[in-house]
């Protein structure tokens, strides 16, 4: 460290911790003109000092208090605090209402410059799905037809039998 | 005073107990007026000063918040009120001196020479703290020349530790400077008079 490191501690020795006195120490005891202001420095504080424990004393103190509560006398009479005044200026009130608002501020400028939403519209074509619909509808019940004759013909069909007992029976099954 | 026992008194005092009141006054006075004098340098503002001081207490009694000492609130009103007051350029010019040596009738001529000594050391360091910035004298006056703690003046002046150092370090780089120019051009001035004031810079 440089002297011009130490001299603000100089000044500031009354203030400093044990650790940073032996530090300064330490340098001043290797360097001249540092020992040298720190010696006017404590020379200057020891005038300060006894300035400071003349101390200043009212000549009438007793006026002076008189003085003092005559015009408080007649002043208005203090109040006590209110209780709710009290709680809303409790720093736990404050903290949280600061942090609520701010939550607020944030939410609101999120919903600010966020994408609107837009519905999605399907088209509906009713016509058109009522064709698709009876196609559909159409299609399934004619492959079940063919599934039932197909079943049917499979049944009733023997060689053992003659035409006619074959008819009857495709006839009894296709109804 | 215990902080219980104060705390008892403000207590009382914010119920209108004018008694109370008068307790807290007459017991934190003394301090209230060495703060503003040591501001201004002059009895009669001092007084003025620690008057307002205290009607603005009475009124504010309300309001008085008791995670602090009532020295602590105190002396920052005063020490407010001192600002304001010597910003505002209504400053009595009236002699320092001649209120100094009105007190000073004495028998012993060794004994009024120290005393003088005191007195014109007390004035110079009162002229060389109007010389500081507002910052610097209110850190000056309460830690050097009232001897409160860093803690206390922090809390008084609303200034962290850093800010108070540094304030504090200026304003004492300063009066050195101006007691050591003081005393320089004194005795290179007086050199034939052998007064006891040479001691100070030899």
């Amino acid at each position: 460290m440089k002297c011009k490191d130490f001299e603000m501690n100089i000044y500031l020795y009354t203030e400093l911790s044990e650790e940073e006195k032996d530090k300064l120490q330490e340098h001043l005891a290797s360097c001249i003109s540092c020992h040298q202001l720190f010696l006017a420095a404590q020379h200057s504080q020891a005038l300060i000092q006894k300035v400071a424990e003349d101390r200043v004393v009212i000549r009438n103190a007793a006026v002076l208090t008189r003085k003092i509560l005559d015009k408080t006398a007649s002043k208005k009479v203090p109040h006590r605090r209110n209780v709710l005044v009290e709680l809303f200026q409790s720093n736990f009130i404050k903290y949280s209402f600061s942090v609520l608002s701010l939550m607020l501020v944030m939410s609101f400028t999120v919903e600010f410059f966020a994408e609107p939403l837009t519905a999605k519209k399907t088209e509906v074509k009713s016509g058109a799905s009522v064709v698709l619909n009876s196609t559909l509808f159409q299609e399934t019940f004619f492959k079940y037809k063919e599934r039932k004759k197909r079943t049917a013909l499979t049944a009733c069909f023997s060689p053992l039998h003659p035409s006619a007992t074959y008819l009857d029976c495709l006839k009894s099954k296709m109804k | 005073m215990l902080q219980e026992a104060e705390l008892t008194l403000i207590r009382k005092a914010q119920e209108a107990d004018q008694h109370a009141f008068r307790v807290l006054v007459e017991f934190h006075q003394p301090f209230a007026y060495s703060l503003a004098h040591r501001f201004t340098g002059h009895e009669e503002d001092a007084e003025d000063l620690v008057q307002e001081a205290f009607i603005k207490v009475w009124k504010n009694l309300g309001r008085y918040n008791p995670e602090f000492r009532f020295k602590t609130w105190l002396g920052k009103i005063v020490t407010n009120l001192c600002l304001d007051y010597l910003k505002s350029g209504k400053r009595k010019t009236a002699s320092r001196k001649s209120e100094a040596s009105d007190r000073l009738v004495m028998a012993d001529p060794v004994q009024h020479d120290r005393e003088m000594e005191a007195e014109e050391l007390k004035n110079i360091i009162t002229q060389l703290a109007q010389q500081l910035t507002e910052k610097q004298r209110a850190v000056f006056v309460l830690r050097d020349l009232e001897m409160l703690t860093t803690e206390e003046v922090g809390a008084m002046l609303n200034m962290a530790s850093g800010n108070l150092k540094s304030n504090l370090y200026y304003a004492r780089l300063k009066i050195k400077e101006g007691l050591q120019k003081y005393y320089n051009e004194f005795t290179s001035g007086e050199n034939n008079k052998n007064t006891s004031s040479k001691n100070f810079v030899q």
